[in-house]
């Protein structure tokens, strides 16, 4: 059980929702018009239309099919057809802890109540990307344990990405880092999401564009190795 | 309401009984068969409505053929 990154924050904006999958689970990412990021199952309560079809009013999640309104904790609230009917607080989307830390979305991935917060031991970060990978999750986090990051750390010697959990690593740059928090889409699909510290001013597009630039790299290896095997 | 079709007694149930608690209704099933499933359904009529369209419908195992439905008489609703 821990907190798992899905989403760069910079790419869920305000009053809109998005469909995402998670360990094979079709998941709804959406933003409430305060701000408030939230992570549910990708399906209405009511005739199973995804939801990430739908629409955000407020603080409410409308299916696109019925227009059946969710609150922020999964409750429905109005039912258009019948909006006198008192809906009962069993009519619920399926919601997952949520938390939005470091410029990433976090869900935590395990059963019961959301323990601690994630932290990856910075606060003030600069969005660089996601990416998906057509490669299992345990085969990315092989590369990534295998991978020479001199190019990126600046240094002439060898370079590894260190471990800091399961599915986040650490990349030493001048004056900073990058994290690569990573999860699991699907069996043979996995995504990164890249944010750093420590780049600020003029350079800070081009420190981005070099992180991103590494991480293609991994990805364009991964994959043709993939199709060659 | 009662459902006839080709049901498969312990889908059906849990189905019935499912789509109950979330519409927050209150079920009585008073028979159930092969071919027929017949229950007293109380609360919101709205929700009603619902659950009879959502059990016409499933679940996948089951075929439902017809259905029947009456209000209860004002003696039955003890009104």
């Amino acid at each position: 059980m821990s907190w798992q990154a899905v989403a760069l924050s910079r790419d869920i904006e305000t009053s809109t929702a998005a469909d995402l999958m998670i360990d094979g689970h079709e998941r709804v990412i959406w933003r409430d018009a305060e701000g408030t990021a939230h992570v549910w199952a990708d399906r209405c309560p009511h005739r199973g239309m995804r939801l990430s079809f739908g629409f955000v009013r407020g603080d409410r999640l409308a299916c696109l099919y019925h227009g059946w309104q969710y609150d922020r904790g999964g409750g429905c609230r109005l039912i258009p057809a019948h909006p006198e009917l008192d809906v009962p607080a069993t009519i619920r989307a399926e919601t997952f802890p949520t938390i939005e830390r470091a410029g990433l979305v976090w869900v935590w991935r395990g059963d019961g109540a959301a323990e601690g917060e994630p932290d990856i031991g910075a606060d003030k970060v600069t969005p660089v990307r996601s990416l998906v990978i057509e490669v299992a999750f345990d085969r990315l986090a092989k590369a990534l344990a295998e991978a020479d990051a001199a190019g990126l750390a600046g240094s002439t010697g060898p370079a590894k990405p260190l471990l800091l959990a399961p599915n986040l690593w650490r990349i030493e740059t001048v004056g900073g880092a990058i994290f690569l928090a990573g999860h699991r889409i699907a069996a043979e699909r996995s995504s990164l999401h890249v944010v750093m510290t420590g780049s600020t001013g003029p350079s800070v597009d081009a420190d981005a564009a070099r992180g991103a630039r590494w991480c293609e790299a991994l990805r364009d290896a991964l994959e043709v190795r993939d199709a060659v095997a | 309401m009662t459902f006839r079709g080709r049901l498969v007694e312990p889908s059906f149930a849990a189905f019935a009984g499912e789509r109950a608690t979330r519409l927050g209704l209150d079920l009585r099933v008073t028979q159930l068969t092969a071919s027929e499933c017949a229950m007293v359904v109380s609360g919101q009529r709205g929700f009603a409505d619902a659950f009879e369209m959502a059990l016409s419908l499933g679940p996948i195992d089951c075929q439902i053929d017809s259905v029947e439905t009456e209000s209860p008489t004002i003696s039955e609703i003890g009104a």
